[in-house]
């Protein structure tokens, strides 16, 4: 049925994403970026991709943030451009795909502010893929009328407002029935707000696996292989970059557990098991029935092991974020392989960012003049044979 | 006719009138026929309308696939105008009773209807999936093109099927000459 | 020379006290001449290093953006967030002074205080070591930079003095000294001078009065010479020694 009926509302949509999709960037046209001499020479070869003219208005010396800045308001013009055009179920898998950055967003508006940062200089940095109107209030509230309305404005004036209660709920005892205002505040001070952000990140994904599954059909089967795999990254992820750190100390062994998302193929005996963890190779023996993830894990070790300081060049190892991103992008890139399910969307956002990443290392390394790193990307659609 | 009572379902059935069966089955059959081909048309469409913004070069080559799904509409339209042309006559020799033949014309060409209907629909159908994919595998590969094709024929040979058993099947239903 | 007009007044005196200057003089410029030399040998070990530092800088510059650059494509855009938490700096600058030659040359040194640093829990999701590793070739880096900052500072400082000295040392011999001697010989030809003239005059006193002596006699042997001792009397107070 859903062969018949997917395109009702989104055959239009999914044949768009598929024909932005042969907007990724080619070998050649890598190659061609790589071989050039300065910056402005990347911004002429971009000229010819699909990128087009985006960096036209431009004064000369671009810094390579800026082409990431500009790439970014590209990709979120085309995803606004598919928003506008989606009908429910489509409608709401693309607002999860943009609440994701605004939970960035949020936290680095929140830490700014505290901070007394000035609100444009917030407001220029962040993701315009997550940008919602309500932003502006947060930028420019003031904070010294004390954290009620920060808690205010994050509860009720922002699409993120579910998963901050999530968060409140998880942080703060659970006998207090009623949070007082003071109590937010100090939550506010004292959890780190890194923290904040990958909890919620954590509450976000497994809400949107959740939204997910009720779809059905192959959607729920393409986009729970993805969630469920990014999910076991991001375990393998906090746990191997929290080795070595506070957070992996054995009394902060709480703080790190509750990042751990409740849903993956590590779920829950997996995530049981690395939960009790704490360094290198008790982490290796709890991924040892998980072969896909011990070799992961076995191929970046080296970067993570307290031995690295000093004695080796840390360039030629792969740190495990290396990694993931390989494999996400092979994950995204099966995604393309089915026809009418919503997971082309995901991967198609989730591609286009791997391909930011490519063209701000590729600027990086022009204008370090280290040619002979621009290899080491991870190319979109490298072609298979 | 007047009010009578009926003891059974063959009974109602019985009294049907067989002309009106074989106007259900020339219905089903164009109706179903079109609905298959507006459907097709719609998946191959939305796809490929999507498809073309990208790759503006594949609209007109694609509309091969939006033509099959029609061509699907004109097997319903040419079964139901053979079915037409077999409803000529008009014999009834009391009221509510039917020469058997007339009885079995009746029957065969609602069955005619349905026969080509169904498969029209499902032909319909698979044509506009196959279609569909066949829009977007051109805007990226245009040599899947061909190959997309093949299978697209492949499933407009079901309506096929469908049209030529149902000739087949007309053929057996006769209404009696009006005399 | 703008001495020549204002000589000193020649006398025994003002040459003494000359002379006393001439070897003040000579003393100081030979100090300065080896402060200058002791300052130039360290300004010249410090040229050495600092082309050192500043190479080695350079590497640790390139090795500290490639691992930011590597920080940036395993976590995403994460400098907002490192800017926007920091509250004090948590690293410092502690400032000492190196006597050389009697120079005070400023020497920094680096202070770091880990409790403050922010980065913490920085992206334990995604490429949190990375950072980590940024952060700490970026120290290095820091370190390296701190290092030849204080060399430079010191470098200029010493160039500095040494230009100074320098223009002293010059001053002392090329201008005082010279002038100084040049005092010096003016007085002991203005007193040669003085002496000749002295010795002169006596002399022509000596035969003014011989010749009036003889004169006398001649009289004297005429008149029997009663009047010789009277001369004497009359012209003792143009005698001054």
């Amino acid at each position: 049925m859903e062969l018949s009926f997917f395109n009702v509302k989104d055959g239009y949509l999914e044949a768009l994403v598929r024909g932005l999709r042969s907007g990724f960037l080619s070998a050649d046209e890598y190659r061609r970026l790589a071989q050039c001499e300065s910056i402005d020479d990347m911004k002429l070869a971009l000229e010819e991709t699909d990128y087009g003219m985006f960096l036209q208005d431009e004064p000369s010396p671009i810094p390579s943030t800026v082409i990431g800045q500009k790439c970014r308001e590209k990709l979120a013009n085309e995803f606004r451009h598919l928003r506008s055009q989606a009908n429910y179920p489509l409608s709401k898998f693309l607002d999860f795909l943009t609440v994701e950055k605004m939970i960035d967003n949020v936290v680095g508006l929140i830490q700014g502010t505290v901070n007394k940062k000035s609100p444009q200089d917030l407001l220029g940095r962040v993701d315009p893929l997550g940008w919602f109107p309500e932003m502006k209030a947060i930028a420019s509230m003031d904070i010294t009328s004390g954290y009620e309305e920060i808690y205010k404005t994050l509860l009720i004036d922002t699409p993120v407002g579910p998963y901050f209660e999530s968060f409140l709920k998880q942080v703060t005892p659970a006998d207090s029935e009623s949070r007082s205002m003071q109590e937010v505040a100090s939550i506010f001070n004292e959890t780190d707000l890194e923290l904040m952000k990958n909890m919620l990140k954590k509450a976000w994904l497994e809400d949107f696996n959740a939204f997910c599954e009720t779809l059905g059909g192959s959607t729920a089967e393409v986009m729970g292989h993805i969630l469920k795999t990014n999910s076991d990254f991001r375990v393998m992820s906090v746990t191997l970059n929290s080795l070595n750190t506070m957070l992996g100390s054995s009394q902060q062994l709480g703080d790190r557990n509750l990042l751990y998302p409740s849903l993956g193929y590590l779920y829950p005996e997996g995530t049981d098991r690395i939960r009790k963890a704490w360094n290198e190779t008790t982490v290796r023996a709890a991924l040892e029935p998980y072969k896909p993830y011990a070799a992961l894990f076995d191929l970046c070790a080296p970067y993570y092991s307290k031995e690295r300081s000093g004695v080796t060049d840390i360039k030629q190892l792969k740190s495990l974020e290396d990694l993931i991103y390989e494999k996400e992008v092979e994950l995204c890139e099966f995604a393309f392989e089915q026809q009418f399910h919503y997971g082309v969307f995901y991967s198609w956002v989730k591609l286009r960012e791997q391909e930011i990443r490519n063209i701000v290392w590729i600027a990086d390394m022009i204008s370090m003049g280290r040619k002979e790193h621009t290899e080491e990307i991870v190319p979109i659609f490298r072609p298979r044979y | 006719m007047s009010a009578q009572a009926f003891h059974s379902w063959g009974e109602v059935f019985y009294h049907i009138n067989p002309y009106s069966w074989a106007a259900i089955g020339i219905a089903l059959s164009l109706g179903l026929s079109v609905l298959g081909a507006a459907w097709g048309i719609f998946l191959t469409g939305s796809s490929l309308v999507g498809a073309s913004i990208k790759a503006p070069r594949i609209r007109s080559k694609n509309l091969i696939s939006v033509i099959f799904c029609e061509a699907v509409a004109i097997y319903g339209v040419i079964i139901a105008i053979i079915m037409v042309n077999k409803m000529q006559g008009l014999s009834e020799s009391a009221p509510g009773i039917y020469p058997p033949e007339a009885i079995a014309a009746g029957y065969c060409l609602f069955w005619v209807g349905i026969t080509v209907g169904g498969s029209n629909l499902s032909c319909g159908i698979a044509v506009g999936v196959s279609g569909s994919g066949c829009a977007l595998g051109d805007a990226q590969n245009p040599t899947l093109f061909v190959k997309m094709l093949i299978v697209e024929i492949f499933g407009s040979a079901l309506g096929l099927f469908g049209v030529i058993v149902g000739i087949i099947q007309a053929n057996a239903g006769n209404f009696p000459k009006q005399t | 020379m703008a001495s020549s007009e204002q000589r000193p007044v020649p006398s025994r005196m003002t040459l003494q006290t000359m002379k006393g200057k001439k070897v003040g003089a000579s003393k100081g410029h030979s100090l300065l001449k080896k402060k200058s030399d002791a300052l130039t040998v360290r300004f010249r070990q410090m040229l050495k290093t600092i082309v050192e530092t500043k190479k080695a800088m350079g590497e640790e510059m390139k090795t500290a953006a490639f691992s930011l650059a590597k920080a940036e494509w395993a976590a995403g855009n994460f400098k907002g967030q490192v800017v926007e938490s920091v509250r004090r700096p948590a690293i410092t600058l502690k400032v000492t002074a190196d006597n050389v030659a009697g120079v005070r040359l400023p020497i920094f040194t680096l202070q770091r205080n880990e409790s403050l640093e922010t980065v913490g829990n920085l992206g334990v999701a995604s490429g949190g070591q990375v950072i980590m590793a940024a952060k700490e070739s970026y120290f290095k880096a820091l370190e390296a930079l701190i290092r030849l900052a204080s060399l430079q500072t010191a470098f200029f400082t010493l160039d500095e003095a040494i230009k100074i000295t320098n223009r002293r040392v010059n001053a002392l011999e090329s201008v005082v000294i010279p002038r100084i001697e040049g005092d010096i010989s003016h007085i002991i030809t203005e007193l040669d001078e003085q002496e000749r003239e002295e010795f002169i005059r006596l002399k022509k006193v000596q035969a003014k009065k011989q010749e009036r002596a003889a004169a006398a006699e001649a009289d004297e042997l005429g008149e029997a010479g009663g009047e010789g001792g009277a001369i004497f009397e009359d012209e003792d107070d143009d005698v001054v020694f």
